[in-house]
C-alpha cells in the first residue's frame, strides 16, 4: 500500500506581512517560510500507518516555486520516502483547481491507496486541493479526518470532525483521499539521523510544462485574484487599563452585554 | 595557549590577530565574510526547524529555573532527536556538523534554556572533544558512537580547589602501575558541568614522563572504581545544570584510555577549550537576541506619556546599544568559526575575543533589557530576571575573562616580539634583546607595514574601513611600544595586557562587521545591506572612539593611584573607615 502527501509551503505566521506592489498577493521579500502546520499532521498519519506496517511507502508532494523544496526537504528528514516537487513559480498565482490538475497529472501511472493533505492552507485558507484532487480522480474523500484507522476490506474508517463538538463516522472505500485536522495525532520531530538520511532521498522535479499544462493553464477555471487587501480598520477598539483581576472582570461584564454567551 | 591545527607547535599556523598585532592587515583571511556551502546551510536549516518545532513544545526554560533540577526529560528528548551527536562525526554515528552550524543551533538553544545549552555545550563543545581531536581509532569506536546516541553524557574536568584560571598548577596526579598496567589517577575537580550526570569525564592530571613533570589526559569512564561525584552545587543561575566535584579515589584507569601522547595535556586542555569558548559566544549571542526580542515587544507595548517607551531617547539610546553589540558579537563568532572550518589556521585569539566580547555584551545586553522592562525586570515570573542570572556565568567560566585578556595581550606582543627580532636580524643589527630595539629598525618596519588597507571595500563603508585600518596600525605601535618599555615584564603589566585586548577586540568585532556588510553588499546590492551598514557604521563610531581611548591610556593614565588605592584597601581588610559612625 503507497500513501501521498500533498504538502505546501508557507509563510511563517511571525513573518512580517506586506501586500506586494501589484495588490495582489504579499510581499515575499522579507518572509521565511515553513511547512504548512496542518499538513505536518497528514504526514504523520501517513507515516504512522507505515511504522504499524500497513503502508510500505510514503511520497511527499509539493507543487510551488523552487523554494518549496525546502519543504519537501523537511518531510523527508521526518519520514517520507521520496518526494515530488511540481516546480513553477505561476503556482503561487495558480487557482485550487488548477493545482489539483497539475497534481493529479504529476502522479498519473503511480497507484496511491491513500492521498491525505491538511485540511487547509495557513496562507489563502482554501480548503480546496483535498477535495479536488478527489473529484479529479473520481475517488471518496473525507475532509477534516480527527482519527484514520484501516479496516478489512479495503477501507478507511475516519471520524470527521464537525461543529459543536460532534463527530461524524465514515468508511471511505480504498483508494481515498482524507484532508486532515490538527489533533488527529501527536506529529514527531525530525531526528537528526533522519535529517542526515533525508539527503540521499529522491526528490522527482517536474514543471507544468512536462505535464503538459501551458502558461494559459494558470487562470483557466475562471479564478482570478483581483486584489489582496487588509480588512477595514474597526472602529471603537477600547484597551482596558489597570490591573489584571479588575481588567478580567470588566472584560466579563463586557463579553456577557454583548453577546449573552456567559 | 594551543593553536589551531594539530600540529600547531610545528607549523606555526597562521592567525589574523597575531598578525595584525605585528601591524600586518591579512585581510584576505577576513573577506570575503565565510559563507556555509548550500548543502550545510539546508541540513542546518532542518535541524533548527526540528528543534524549534521541539522547544517550541517541550523545553521550558523558566520551568527548568524553578525546578532547579537536572531536566532528564529534556536531555532524553534532546537524546531521541539525535542532538546529542550533533557534531560528533557520521561514521560515529553523529551529524557531523561542522563548528559554524553547531554555533548557531547552540545559539537557538539558548534562546530557550541556557541550562539546557551548558549541558549540550558541555557534553559536546569540551566533554567529548578531546576524544574527537586526539582519540585514536580506538577510542573513537569505543567512546563516539556513546556520546553520540547520548548514552554517554560526557564532561570536562580540569578546574580543581586550588587551580582555576592558573590550570597548570593542577594536582590531580596519575601514576603508572606496570604490575596492573593502569594510570591510578588520585584527585578532586571542581565545579565540573554535567558532573552529576555524566557517564564519561575528560579528566587532566600530572604525570611524570621521562622524568619530567608534565599533565596528561585522561578517559574516565564512570563505572571505574573509585570514582564518584559530590552534591548538587546551589547556583546563581544555570539551575538546570549539574554542577559538582569530581572525586578520584584510586581510580584504576586502563592504559587504552590515555588521551593523545601522554604529557601532552596541557596543550590539549587549552585547544579543547579554543572550540568550547566560540560555542559559548554563540549562545551568549543567543541569549541576547531573546533579550532584545522581548524587551522591543515590552518597549512597543508598554505605554507611559501616552506614547510607547520604545520612543524615549532613553530607550532608544539602550535599545541601539543591544543591537549593534550583539550585530557585532554575532559577526566575530561566525567569523571565526569560518576561520576555524578552513584548517590551518591558528584561532585562538579570536576564539578568545570573541568569548570576552560575546559574554560581555549579553551582560549589558540583559542588564538593559532589566532596565527596559522596569519592574516586571525584577520580577521571576518574567523572564528577564533569568536571563540575567543565566548570564552572568559566561564572564566567569571556560576561561575568566581576565585571564583570556591576558592570553590574548601576550600571545600578541610575543608574536610581535619575534617579528621585531626577524627584523632587527634582517637589518644586520645584532639585536637580541626587544628592549634595546634601534628606532632605526622599528622604522624600517614601520615603512613596511604602514598603509595597509582593507581591499574592494564599498563607498558606504570606506570611511569605517579606514578608521579600522588606522586603528589596526595603532594597536600594533601601541603594543610595539609597551613591548619595547616593558620587555620580558611585560608579562607582570596587566594595566597594559587589558588596553591592548580590549582594543584587540573591538578591533577584531569591527573588521567582522565591516567584513560581513562589505561581503553582503557585494552580494546581494547596497540596498539589502542597509541594515548591515548602518549597524557596521554605528558599531564602528563607539568602537574606534573606545579603541583610541584604550591606546592612550596605555601610557597616559592613573594606574599608580589605582595600585594605591587597592594595596592601601587590601591592607585594610576591606572598606575601612566610617564616615558617619
Amino acid at each position: 500500500m503507497k500513501g501521498l502527501v500533498l504538502i505546501k509551503q508557507v509563510p511563517n505566521t511571525d513573518s512580517p506581512f506586506r501586500i506586494n506592489s501589484a495588490g495582489t498577493w504579499v510581499d515575499e521579500s522579507n518572509l521565511t517560510y515553513v511547512l504548512n502546520d496542518y499538513d505536518r499532521y497528514a504526514l504523520e498519519a501517513l507515516l504512522r500507518l507505515k511504522d504499524a506496517g500497513a503502508m510500505t511507502e510514503v511520497v511527499a508532494l509539493t507543487a510551488g516555486p523552487e523554494r518549496a523544496s525546502q519543504a519537501l526537504r523537511t518531510c523527508l528528514a521526518t519520514g517520507a520516502d521520496r518526494a515530488i516537487h511540481i516546480k513553477d513559480d505561476a503556482l503561487t498565482a495558480a487557482a485550487p483547481l488548477v493545482v489539483a490538475r497539475a497534481i493529479c497529472a504529476a502522479i498519473k501511472g503511480e497507484a496511491f491507496d491513500l492521498i491525505a493533505c491538511g485540511l487547509q492552507a495557513d496562507d489563502d485558507n482554501h480548503m480546496q486541493i483535498g477535495g479536488a484532487v478527489a473529484r479529479l480522480l473520481d475517488r471518496p474523500c473525507a475532509s477534516a479526518a480527527m482519527s484514520l484507522e484501516l479496516r478489512d476490506g479495503g477501507t478507511a474508517r475516519v471520524e470527521r470532525e464537525l461543529e459543536n463538538n460532534r463527530l461524524q463516522v465514515v468508511d471511505l472505500k480504498l483508494p481515498a483521499v482524507i484532508t486532515v485536522q490538527t489533533g488527529i495525532n501527536e506529529p514527531r520531530y525530525a531526528s537528526l539521523k533522519g535529517i542526515m538520511a533525508a539527503k540521499k532521498k529522491e526528490i522527482r522535479t517536474v514543471t507544468l510544462a512536462d505535464l503538459g499544462m501551458g502558461a494559459d493553464a494558470i487562470g483557466a477555471d475562471g479564478y482570478r485574484t483581483v486584489r489582496l487587501t487588509p480588512p477595514p480598520k474597526g472602529k471603537g477598539a477600547e484597551m482596558l487599563q489597570g490591573p489584571a483581576d479588575q481588567v478580567a472582570r470588566e472584560l466579563l461584564k463586557r463579553i456577557r452585554e454583548k453577546t449573552g454567551v456567559i | 595557549m594551543g593553536k589551531g591545527g594539530k600540529d600547531g607547535d610545528r607549523v606555526p599556523a597562521k592567525s589574523f590577530m597575531k598578525a595584525l598585532f605585528a601591524g600586518h592587515l591579512e585581510s584576505s583571511m577576513v573577506f570575503p565574510y565565510p559563507r556555509q556551502s548550500d548543502e550545510a546551510r539546508d541540513t542546518l536549516r532542518l535541524v533548527l526547524e526540528s528543534f524549534r518545532d521541539w522547544a517550541k513544545e517541550h523545553l521550558d526554560g523558566a520551568a527548568i529555573d524553578h525546578a532547579a533540577t537536572f531536566p532528564v526529560q529534556v536531555v532524553k528528548d534532546l537524546k531521541d532527536l539525535g542532538m546529542l551527536g550533533l557534531t560528533v562525526p557520521e561514521e560515529y554515528g553523529g551529524a557531523g556538523l561542522p563548528l559554524t552550524s553547531y554555533c548557531r543551533v547552540m545559539e537557538e538553544v539558548c534562546r530557550y534554556c541556557a541550562s539546557t545549552c551548558t549541558i549540550v555545550g558541555a557534553h559536546l563543545g569540551i566533554g567529548s572533544k578531546g576524544i574527537l581531536l586526539y582519540g585514536s581509532d580506538d577510542q573513537k569506536k569505543r567512546f563516539l558512537p556513546l556520546v553520540a546516541k547520548g548514552e554517554l553524557l560526557a564532561a570536562y574536568a580540569l578546574t580543581e580547589p586550588t587551580s582555576g584560571s592558573d590550570a597548570a598548577s593542577l594536582k590531580t596526579r596519575a601514576v603508572w602501575d606496570p604490575a596492573k598496567d593502569v594510570w591510578v589517577l588520585n584527585g578532586t575537580k571542581r565545579y565540573i558541568t554535567n558532573g552529576g550526570h555524566a557517564g564519561l569525564y575528560t579528566v587532566f592530571a600530572r604525570t611524570e614522563i621521562g622524568g619530567k613533570d608534565t599533565i596528561s589526559a585522561f578517559i574516565v569512564t564512570r563505572d571505574l572504581p573509585g570514582v564518584s561525584t559530590g552534591k548538587e552545587e546551589e547556583k546563581l543561575g544555570l539551575k538546570g545544570s549539574s554542577t559538582t566535584d569530581l572525586y578520584l579515589a584510586n581510580v584504576p584507569v586502563p592504559k587504552g584510555n590515555l588521551l593523545g601522547e601522554p604529557g601532552r595535556g596541557f596543550k590539549y586542555a587549552m585547544e579543547i577549550l579554543n572550540d568550547g569558548r566560540v560555542s559559548l559566544a554563540a549562545g551568549a549571542v543567543g541569549g541576547a537576541k531573546e533579550m532584545i526580542d522581548r524587551a522591543v515587544e515590552f518597549a512597543r507595548q508598554r505605554r507611559q506619556f501616552d506614547r510607547p517607551i520604545a520612543e524615549f531617547e532613553m530607550i532608544r539610546a539602550k535599545i541601539a546599544e543591544m543591537v549593534t553589540g550583539t550585530y557585532a558579537a554575532e559577526s566575530m563568532v561566525y567569523l571565526t568559526t569560518g576561520l576555524a572550518e578552513r584548517g590551518g589556521i591558528d584561532y585562538s585569539i579570536e576564539s578568545a575575543l570573541s568569548k570576552i566580547f560575546s559574554s560581555e555584551n549579553a551582560w549589558r545586553v540583559v542588564n538593559h533589557a532589566v532596565q527596559i522592562a522596569g519592574g516586571n525586570g525584577f520580577i521571576r515570573e518574567y523572564p528577564y530576571e533569568r536571563y540575567l542570572r543565566d548570564c552572568r556565568i559566561n564572564m566567569i567560566f571556560e576561561g575568566t575573562n581576565e585571564i583570556l585578556r591576558v592570553f590574548v595581550a601576550l600571545a600578541g606582543v610575543q608574536n610581535l616580539g619575534e617579528e621585531l627580532k626577524k627584523v632587527g636580524q634582517a637589518l644586520k643589527d645584532p639585536i637580541s634583546q626587544i628592549g634595546v630595539l634601534s628606532e632605526f629598525a622599528v622604522k624600517k618596519i614601520r615603512q613596511a607595514i604602514t598603509d595597509e588597507q582593507f581591499p574592494d571595500i564599498r563607498p558606504p563603508l570606506q570611511k569605517t574601513a579606514a578608521r579600522a585600518a588606522h586603528y589596526a596600525e595603532a594597536l600594533s605601535v601601541t603594543a610595539e611600544k609597551a613591548l619595547r618599555q616593558h620587555g620580558k615584564g611585560i608579562i607582570e603589566r596587566e594595566y597594559v595586557q587589558e588596553r591592548l585586548s580590549e582594543a584587540a577586540g573591538d578591533l577584531y568585532a569591527l573588521i567582522a562587521c565591516l567584513s560581513r556588510a562589505n561581503t553582503r553588499i557585494a552580494q546581494a546590492g547596497e540596498a539589502s545591506a542597509r541594515r548591515d551598514i548602518l549597524m557596521t557604521r554605528t558599531f564602528g563610531n563607539a568602537a574606534w572612539r573606545r579603541i583610541r581611548r584604550l591606546l592612550y591610556q596605555v601610557e597616559n593614565n592613573q594606574d599608580a593611584n589605582v595600585t594605591r588605592v587597592s594595596d592601601l584597601t587590601c591592607e585594610m581588610g576591606g572598606y575601612g573607615e566610617d564616615l558617619i559612625g
